[in-house]
């Protein structure tokens, strides 16, 4: 019996406010606080459409009103799209639009009504077709980071292995060092280290070759190691023979051995370029502008995640069409073993 | 012999005057490089950023543009990290920092601001519809988010009551993504900025009434440059006067912010 004349009295209470705040509407035009506040108790009280009541008797003043127009209308509108009624939602919008006609938030907000309105597949393809020119222009990027590397990688990786096998302990303890300081750290932290690390060194590099310094030494370490393996895996009798016959030490490296591994150093350096395609993301962490960075600028700018599909598709892409390359280039390299 | 006389002292005179006004020489060397420089994160909407065609857009593009034109230079954009900004400013990698950078005592060790061009709120974002947090003190306990080096990790020191937790963010998106699936209580952003997510992305945010902070936004120059910093002072200055900053203002946050009169 307590609880009812209490929901009663509350009530009476709301209506009183409610009339109160009426006339202080009228008579202090001005202070709009009160009003969002309210409109806000409102909505914490789940009436959404008494606080769009109580946000519609914000009037625009011209001049000077603080933004307190724009505000209330955008808010409304906000309201209405959660009650699903667009329609009011985009009149709302268009209030602050017929006002200034270039306001950003209000035409962001027009974009994202449409959308709601639009089905699901439709607006997944609409953003794709809006991302992928800024996506590609990153992926074009990638590719290049991954060319230079491909190019530079095996070479550096043939001499780390001629000098890991090397009977010259101090070339060959140099290589061990190496092999051991890349591969031992992550990636990540050498790259920070190449180009926020360096320039308190005195030495600055560009992002793009501070990128290449980076992937360049990894890569070129990991793929010494796969090479040194190769070398080994060829009987040791070969080099023996090679030298019986009058060859010097690298003629025999060069025509006997280095070749007979190339069928079988196919599958890990593939496995490693692959690889690489994902690791060149980690450059967009050194103000590089690539894929993994496009897909986070516009994943920013337009808080979709389409973007980063999208990002993820392309990345497929890419080492689908490496994983191809690669098995091609394996048959053709192991072409007189696969008799 | 009079009449030499008369063109030696002027001469002199000239001469004074243009040592006078020789300076630094920074505004000169921009000049005559034809461009000026500014550095800028561009994923920072509205201030500066990139729509779908790749093109940079913000009200601080728009304005520095304005600026660019009005003195007669190019302006050419340099996107870089936000951390280590400075840094990069003071290397040379740019001119300056047009890239809503708030005012601190901290930043004006190392660098020299413009006087402040537009002032802006820090506020508490919630989910909607939120019944827990309706006030800037019910966040008494709040899991925080903020991006990480943004003058939001300085507005959460001074919320009416200390939150349990604040968590950094690379990017404000991830901070308001995490929020939206509830593993954050708020997020403490830009007004300008914050308003700018929540139109993208109607139905999941709102804001809780009142501004935590309001921060004054400054352009940064190197220290030295004093001549150059001058200039576009001036061209500022004119900008708020014949109402191209208002217009500007309202374009991009649907209310004059930029006027050094309603900052109380």
């Amino acid at each position: 019996m307590n609880f009812f004349p209490g929901r009663v009295a509350k009530r009476s209470i709301l209506l009183f406010s409610c009339l109160f705040l009426l006339t202080a509407s009228v008579a202090f035009a001005k202070d709009y606080d009160q009003l969002f506040s309210d409109a806000n108790d409102a909505m914490g009280q789940g009436d959404l459409p008494a606080a769009i009541t109580i946000l519609e008797k914000v009037e625009f003043e011209k001049g000077d009103d603080d933004g307190a127009f724009v505000r209330s209308r955008m808010q409304i509108a906000r309201l209405q799209f959660a009650l699903k009624d667009m329609a009011a939602a985009t009149a709302a919008a268009q209030e602050v639009l017929a006002i200034y006609p270039d306001n950003s938030e209000a035409l962001n907000f027009m974009d994202s009504v449409k959308k709601e309105q639009k089905p699901r597949y439709a607006v997944f393809i609409e953003d794709c077709l809006r991302f992928l020119p800024q996506l590609l222009k990153g992926a074009v990027m990638t590719i290049t980071l991954v060319v230079c590397i491909i190019l530079i990688s095996p070479v550096g990786g043939l001499l780390i292995a001629l000098g890991r096998i090397s009977t010259f302990k101090p070339i060959s303890g140099i290589c061990w060092l190496f092999i051991w300081l890349f591969r031992g750290t992550p990636l990540l932290l050498q790259l920070f280290f190449i180009y926020y690390g360096l320039p308190s060194l005195g030495v600055t590099f560009k992002p793009f070759t501070a990128a290449i310094l980076g992937l360049g030494l990894n890569y070129s370490a990991y793929l010494g190691e796969i090479i040194r393996g190769g070398i080994q895996s060829i009987e040791h009798g070969q080099m023996e023979a090679a030298k019986a016959i009058g060859m010097t030490y690298w003629q025999a490296m060069r025509r006997v051995i280095i070749p007979q591994t190339y069928k079988r150093l196919m599958p890990p350096i593939g496995n490693e370029f692959i690889a690489l395609i994902k690791d060149t993301a980690l450059v967009s962490t050194i103000a590089m502008v690539e894929l993994m960075r496009s897909a986070d600028q516009m994943f920013n700018a337009y808080f979709n995640v389409t973007a980063l599909i999208l990002a993820a598709l392309i990345y497929l892409l890419f080492t689908t069409i490496f994983t191809f390359i690669f098995e091609k280039i394996e048959i053709r390299a192991g072409i007189y073993e696969n008799r | 012999m009079k009449k030499i006389w008369v063109i030696l002292s002027s001469l002199l005179v000239l001469a004074c005057a243009v040592s006078a006004f020789a300076g630094d020489g920074s505004f000169k060397r921009v000049k005559s490089q034809g461009a000026l420089t500014i550095g800028l994160d561009d994923a920072f909407p509205p201030m500066g950023y990139r729509n779908d065609k790749g093109q940079l857009v913000g009200f601080d593009i728009d304005a520095a543009e304005e600026a660019g034109k009005r003195l007669g230079i190019k302006i050419n954009w340099q996107p870089t990290a936000w951390d280590g900004v400075i840094h990069a400013l003071n290397s040379k990698k740019f001119d300056c920092i047009w890239n809503g950078m708030t005012i601190t005592e901290e930043r004006k060790k190392e660098v020299a601001f413009t006087k402040p061009y537009k002032m802006d709120g820090q506020v508490a974002v919630v989910r909607f519809g939120e019944k827990k947090f309706k006030k800037l003190a019910d966040l008494k306990g709040a899991k925080v988010g903020v991006q990480k080096g943004s003058s939001a990790v300085e507005a959460v020191k001074k919320l009416p009551a200390a939150p349990a937790e604040v968590r950094e963010y690379e990017d404000n998106p991830k901070a308001l993504l995490d929020l939206e699936s509830k593993r954050l209580d708020t997020v403490i952003i830009d007004d300008a900025t914050g308003r700018d997510f929540i139109a993208k992305r109607p139905g999941k945010f709102q804001v809780i009434p009142g501004n935590i902070t309001k921060e004054p936004f400054g352009v940064a120059f190197r220290k030295e440059d004093v001549e150059l910093r001058e200039a576009v002072q001036k061209t500022l200055d004119k900008m708020v006067k014949d109402g191209t900053m208002a217009k500007l203002s309202k374009k991009w946050f649907g209310e004059d912010i930029t006027n050094p009169k309603k900052w109380k």
